[in-house]
């Protein structure tokens, strides 16, 4: 029994170590090499409060032994592992602000090193190679840790536990928040959602996680040493969760169980002498079969809201979406419908230059509530340009924009976003592997499920307000048209398709000017006559919509008022009538 | 302040940067063009290593001989990488990403398959001069200075190559735009299999140094490795001065902290740099920021 136990305890702490590095690399893509460190992080911190003072032999010290500060264990656990939830904020600003990817792995692997390094150049306080022993026993729930058979079920506690944090993160709408940065960070930022605090927090639990797995490890073997938290760990952590499959807890449980499982079996076979050895290049080339022939992992990713919608959501979905376009319900229905008041948007000598080049040159326009602007002219007149200097994705070198008659000229992205005026990409910039529902849910303001924190403290709310959000999301995806592809995949959507689920995010952030940068390239012929429609009916329930595009035929049929642009100026402004009648502009752009 | 010790330390500071600057500059030529994050260039490096040392003492091959085949061996390991689980995972998946993982799977095999091999037990390379130099009170062996001429030449010769032929220009092509490249007639796999030949042939000699200054050991390459990629980091992506220069600096950075405390922690010091560097420039001290 005991043999088997202590199998399956080793099984069970990779499991914890597998699926904290999954919340990372599964929900925001971001490839840790230090899971190894942060274990190490909890271990240590724990061991090192918790012991005894050393006692020397004769009333002399011993140059060996590590003197501990004596602290009650369940605290010294608790320091042990907000430690390492708070060494992963820190190292994780960088890389949550301005780095990703490969400089992260970079980064994280520095930092692993340093730590193992650490660990035994500070001999007073780690005791160097030798590590850490004669940590006190302790119980939990009365179960002591004497054996590894009673052992086993506090290790199983954990990984339950860490289980259901990462399902109820996951499945939540902060885990489609993670889901979502992790397709396009800069789409999540164009609807107004926070980047860099959802980011911080992830990191913050996984690594507390992972910290809360190196404390019971260590109370467990009464002993700390640097060979247990070193880099090979690390890297066999990511294997594992790589080889079960990423984003899926399954899968890096799975990953979990081979890892742990394979050694105690290769002992059996070959003795205890390379059985290490064997056990990594068996996992090694299995990881590397996995890549070549089930690149996601042996059991991947499934898309969340395959599950039929209930019947409150559909009711409160079709209640709210039933009316439009004549009586818009009070989530989709502008702030301000009132056709032809006050302008909504005024901008005034906007210019920017890159280099030598003057991209936009002291441009000036409003948009009228309600009604649709089209911006035209050659490739390279500087409309895109134009969206991204209102929006502030870009800085512009001069000029003004007033948004409802404040001045947003120094506003960021997001909180231009959140005043109302959001904008979609020409490329689309959807979320591949979420479902057209989930992307659309993802936009709809003020979600309280997106902090973890009231998913913890106030589920029944929690939930209550996911159910809105999702009937909002229904009734957007109604807007365009799409509610019966509610839970597809985006990614195995037309392309189409894929741009009339960009709009009705946009919708969904209830925001009152739109802009669309080229809504219909792209597109084919008949799927254009749907986002002329869906467009359409946005302008009857009052939302303001401004949009660059290419084609006349589009143009023709929605534009109220079109603003022809030249080599970044505005060089006419009126209705597309007025310009095609002019010789001038004719010969410039209509080719006539 | 004590000059002797600084003097010291700043010749030291020259030979592991150098050192450094000629793994950055071998890693960075990969990196940068193929954009793979080659965590198996340390796998090369190892490689390299053992098959000097393994020919001295199985066929009593001489050491300068040894270190020749040695680096021989390391670009053929490069090589092979490449065109097998590189090529292979790139093909059937397109996420970057999965290719790193493929690095990363391959360095597992590879670092335990060489302790099946030849056990973790530390070998030397002998018979390589080891006499020792003075310049006042400043001291340096023969090793070193032969490694530093040699991997400034290695350095020279890569900007050279890249800046100054025909092919490099193919290359900095395929580095700029792999799509335009092939479109005008580039082989992107040619290109593919000539850095990482010349990347590989540059770590396994820079492995010979290493090894007569120490001894080969399974795990002695990812070390080296991830000092190259900061340095390439720290230098800006895609310039081969750059990467020179960053590893140059982290070579110094770690032995002058020597100055002030124990040299153990000087590694811990030079990536606390790095990490900085990347918070106030991200594009590197010679690289250009992207629009």
């Amino acid at each position: 029994m005991e043999y088997w136990a202590t199998i399956a305890i080793g099984i069970l702490s990779y499991g914890v170590l597998a699926v904290s590095l999954n919340l990372l690399y599964g929900y925001i893509g971001e490839l840790s090499m230090a899971t190894g460190a942060f274990f190490g992080i909890g271990a240590y911190v724990a061991v090192f409060l918790s012991l005894p003072e050393a006692k020397g032999v004769f009333g002399l010290k011993l140059t060996t032994g590590v003197s501990g500060l004596d602290w009650n264990p369940w605290l010294a656990a608790i320091v042990g592992i907000v430690t390492a939830g708070f060494a992963a904020a820190l190292i994780s600003i960088p890389a949550v602000a301005r780095v990703r990817g490969e400089s992260l792995i970079l980064l994280t692997f520095a930092f692993q090193l340093v730590f193992t390094q650490l660990l035994t150049s500070m001999q007073s306080i780690t005791g160097g190679d030798q590590g850490i022993s004669g940590v006190k026993p302790i119980s939990v729930f009365g179960i002591d840790m004497s054996s590894a058979t009673r052992a086993f079920w506090l290790f199983v506690i954990l990984l339950a536990a860490v289980v259901a944090l990462a399902t109820v993160l996951g499945f939540s709408p902060y885990g489609r928040l993670l889901r979502g940065i992790r397709e396009s960070e800069s789409a999540v930022m164009s609807v107004g959602k926070p980047i860099v605090v959802p980011k911080l927090l992830i990191f913050s639990v996984a690594c507390a996680v992972a910290g809360a797995a190196g404390v019971l490890q260590a109370y467990y073997f009464q002993s700390v040493a640097p060979a247990s938290f070193n880099v090979d760990l690390s890297i066999l952590i990511v294997a594992a969760v790589v080889l079960g499959g990423a984003g899926n807890i399954w899968g890096a449980l799975l990953g979990a169980v081979i890892l742990g499982g394979l050694s105690p079996v290769l002992r059996n076979f070959i003795g205890d002498n390379n059985a290490s050895q064997w056990q990594a290049v068996i996992f090694g080339l299995a990881l590397l079969a996995v890549m070549a022939l089930r690149p996601n992992g042996l059991i991947p990713e499934t898309v969340r809201g395959r599950r039929r919608p209930t019947a409150t959501e559909v009711i409160e979905a079709t209640n709210g979406a039933s009316a439009p376009p004549t009586s818009p319900s009070p989530a989709t229905a502008a702030k301000a419908p009132s056709a032809g008041g006050e302008p909504v948007l005024v901008v005034g000598g906007l210019s920017k230059s890159f280099g030598g080049l003057q991209a936009v040159s002291d441009v000036s326009f409003t948009l009228s509530p309600g009604t649709i602007t089209a911006l035209i002219g050659p490739n390279g007149a500087g409309k895109t340009t134009i969206f991204n200097l209102i929006t502030r994705t870009l800085v512009p070198d001069t000029g003004q924009v007033m948004l409802r008659g404040k001045d947003v000229s120094s506003a960021n992205p997001g909180e231009i976003a959140r005043g109302g005026m959001v904008r979609s990409f020409q490329d689309v910039r959807i979320m591949q592997k979420l479902s057209a529902l989930d992307n659309v849910a993802l936009a709809v303001p003020d979600q309280m499920g997106e902090w973890a924190w009231p998913l913890v403290v106030r589920p029944r709310a929690s939930a209550k307000r996911e159910r809105e959000v999702r009937a909002t999301a229904r009734e957007c995806l109604k807007l365009v048209g799409l509610e019966s592809s509610a839970d597809a995949l985006v990614g195995q959507m037309s392309f189409g398709d894929q741009k009339l689920v960009a709009i009705a995010r946009l919708i969904a952030t209830g925001g009152d000017v739109l802009l669309l940068d080229e809504p219909t390239s792209g597109v084919d012929a008949g799927a254009v006559e749907g986002v002329i429609e869906a467009i359409r009916r946005l302008r009857a329930i009052g939302k303001t919509i401004c949009l660059v595009e290419h084609s006349l035929h589009f143009v023709e049929q929605l534009a109220d008022t079109v603003i022809f642009l030249d080599q970044g100026k505005v060089t006419a402004e009126g209705s597309l009538s007025e310009l095609t009648s002019r010789p001038e502009l004719a010969a410039l752009y209509f080719g006539t | 302040m004590n000059l002797e010790l600084l003097a010291q330390l700043l010749v030291s500071g020259v030979v592991l940067g150098s050192l450094y600057a000629a793994m950055a500059v071998s890693f960075g030529l990969i990196y940068s063009t193929t954009r793979i994050f080659h965590l198996a260039h340390a796998l090369v490096f190892t490689s390299g290593a053992y098959a000097a040392v393994m020919s001295t003492q199985w066929f009593g091959a001489p050491v300068y001989l040894a270190m020749l085949l040695g680096t021989g061996f390391a670009a053929l390991v490069g090589l092979a990488i490449q065109a097998g689980p590189y090529a292979i995972v790139e093909r059937r998946s397109t996420e970057s990403i999965n290719v790193f993982i493929a690095a990363l799977a391959v360095s597992i095999v590879g670092t335990a398959g060489l302790e099946l091999l030849f056990s973790a037990t530390q070998r030397p390379l002998p018979g390589f001069p080891d006499a020792t130099m003075s310049l006042g009170s400043v001291t340096f062996t023969v090793v070193d200075v032969v490694s530093v001429v040699l991997a400034w030449a290695c350095i020279v010769g890569v900007a050279w190559f890249i800046g100054r032929t025909t092919y490099g220009r193919s290359v900095t092509a395929v580095r700029t735009n792999p799509t335009m490249a092939t479109a005008v007639g580039i082989s992107r796999r040619r290109v593919y299999q000539v850095v990482f030949a010349v990347g590989s042939a540059m770590a396994g000699l820079m492995a010979q140094f290493v090894t007569l200054n120490g001894a080969a050991s399974p795990t002695m390459g990812l070390r080296y490795v991830l000092i190259a990629f900061m340095a390439v980091f720290l230098g800006g992506i895609g310039s081969i001065w750059g990467a020179a220069l960053g590893g140059m600096s982290l070579g110094l950075v770690t032995m002058l902290t020597g100055l002030w405390v124990n040299l153990d922690y000087g590694t811990a010091i030079a990536f606390a740099l790095v990490i900085l560097m990347l918070i106030v420039k991200p594009q590197g001290l010679l690289g250009r920021a992207t629009v």
